[in-house]
């Protein structure tokens, strides 16, 4: 498990209960999947990854200092976790160069990338924005539906589709122009 | 930016806005370095999100598969099967006599007794039942339990982890039911603790028996210990290893040979409030015997830091210890 080696913030915490891990899991296990997914593009490895990664936070719980907002402490050690996945699933196949193309990510086995680009983390963001929020998003850049279908669909107006949208957008717009990215 | 461009913005890329809107979007990015890099940044944001693969992962499937494998004490050795079957066709015998003595019950008389609700959140609490038993519920339990107990059974439900010393009464067995197991007794004191998909049940004396959701059953006496799987149907007995499974309530530890992982593991059961820290030591720095009764935190950590030759430090929120 990494440390958290910069400044110490205020309000880090150390895993004591069970359900100090509990907390940690229903809300960051379904973003962390959906990040673990655009790396690994196979949904039962990422939840698997994933999964083990909070069994090794909790056993390691006593050598870990977890950030008060660990968005980036987990999307690193996740990284860190796909990777190593991506490796084992390369070593079983003839090459590494034919593994990239099977699972069309490459990497080098060398350099541990803890840099993540946009397009890896808007799953992660976008599964955490309110349910409401997250659905006319997802409306109109999944389904690329016209804010009057949106509307329609679910039953509001046009000016709270709008709304929502903007929320959306702003919210997204935060989250990647906080401090942690850019230090991560 | 105002609320405004924050409204013209997804707008103007998802091709809703009229002439005039997008006019006014264009003039606002022309009009400084700022604004373009905002306008850039939405762009980017705009098209990256497009054909995107989100879902919602089931957390609560996940978490019953992870749940079973967060344990709070070290792994328990599984006794040996055949001692086990031993103990299953006796609880057989026990299963039928609790039945017919718990029957009449069950019968739905709980509506007329006045039942209370008490949790734990933060710190440890001490509940005493009208029959003179004493419960301690760790931090995030929750019991149930009737003001008074009429006359047949003494009947409550738990969530979490609780410490039971049941006042001793051979005519009114003690029965704790949870979502995950059952726990029928007379009088005895254990551990019991109710997790997502299965419970664990350490005796501290007397005899207990203890009931998975799916009808298997094994009976406890005092130092063993049963694990109950209700996913894969499995029910246990073992020795229990663990010399600290009540310390979350006594301040009491007992180290032997113990890994210093976990006797931090084990300390912050106790020392919630404020736990410590290894900090950039691997495992296998140091192995801990030692003794600790109700100690202060400040004095554990000299003890414990002197023997490893390591050193400790107040932080804000928790204690660190590193190396020298």
């Amino acid at each position: 498990m990494e440390h958290n080696s910069g400044g110490e913030a205020k309000n880090s915490f150390v895993l004591s209960h069970p359900d100090d891990l509990k907390l940690l899991f229903e809300r960051f296990y379904s973003p962390l999947c959906n990040y673990a997914y655009t790396l690994i593009r196979h949904d039962q490895d990422a939840e698997d990854v994933v999964q083990s990664l909070f069994i090794e936070l909790w056993e390691k719980r006593s050598n870990t200092l977890l950030p008060a907002e660990p968005s980036f402490f987990l999307l690193r050690a996740t990284k860190n976790r796909a990777i190593d996945h991506l490796r084992q699933k390369a070593r079983t196949l003839e090459t590494i160069s034919s593994a990239e193309e099977v699972i069309g990510y490459s990497y080098d086995p060398n350099q541990v990338d803890t840099t993540h680009s946009m397009s890896e983390l808007l799953p992660f963001a976008i599964d955490q924005l309110p349910p409401k929020t997250r659905e006319v998003l997802l409306m109109s850049r999944q389904q690329e539906k016209s804010y009057k279908e949106i509307a329609a669909a679910l039953e509001i107006s046009v000016k709270t589709v709008e709304g929502q949208m903007s929320r959306a957008f702003r919210i997204l717009r935060e989250f990647f122009a906080s401090e942690a990215l850019k230090k991560n | 930016m105002t609320n405004e461009l924050e409204i013209l913005l997804p707008k103007y890329f998802s091709g809703e806005a009229t002439p005039g809107e997008q006019q006014t979007v264009e003039v606002w990015a022309r009009s400084s370095a700022e604004n373009y890099s905002e306008f850039v940044l939405y762009e980017v944001m705009w098209k990256e999100s497009a054909s995107l693969n989100v879902k919602a992962y089931d957390v609560y499937a996940a978490w019953t598969k992870v749940a079973p494998q967060i344990s709070v004490q070290p792994k328990a050795k599984i006794a040996d099967m055949r001692h086990v079957w031993r103990w299953a066709t006796l609880a057989a015998a026990a299963v039928v006599v609790m039945l017919l003595v718990a029957k009449p019950f069950f019968g739905g008389r709980e509506t007329e007794e006045q039942w209370m609700e008490v949790a734990a959140a933060q710190e440890v609490r001490q509940i005493n039942l009208s029959d003179g038993t004493l419960v301690w519920l760790n931090c995030g339990a929750k019991l149930r339990f009737p003001k008074v107990f009429d006359q047949g059974d003494r009947k409550i439900t738990l969530e979490g982890e609780a410490f039971f010393k049941v006042a001793s009464d051979s005519t009114k067995p003690f029965i704790i039911r949870s979502d995950a197991a059952t726990v029928t007794v007379l009088g005895t004191s254990f551990n019991f603790l109710v997790k997502e998909q299965g419970a664990e049940l350490t005796v501290a004396s007397g005899r207990v028996r203890f009931e998975g959701t799916f009808g298997e059953s094994v009976i406890l006496s005092k130092g063993e210990k049963g694990l109950c799987d209700n996913q894969n149907r499995n029910i246990q007995k073992t020795f229990n290893t663990d010399p600290n499974y009540l310390s979350w309530k006594t301040g009491i530890f007992e180290f032997e040979g113990t890994d210093l992982a976990q006797v931090a593991a084990s300390l912050n059961t106790f020392y919630r409030s404020k736990p410590i820290l290894l900090k950039d030591l691997n495992p296998g720095t140091c192995a801990l015997t030692a003794h600790f009764e109700g100690s202060k935190i400040e004095a554990v950590l000299d003890v414990l830091t002197a023997t490893c030759g390591l050193q400790w430090m107040e932080k804000e929120q928790h204690f660190e210890v590193t190396q020298e």
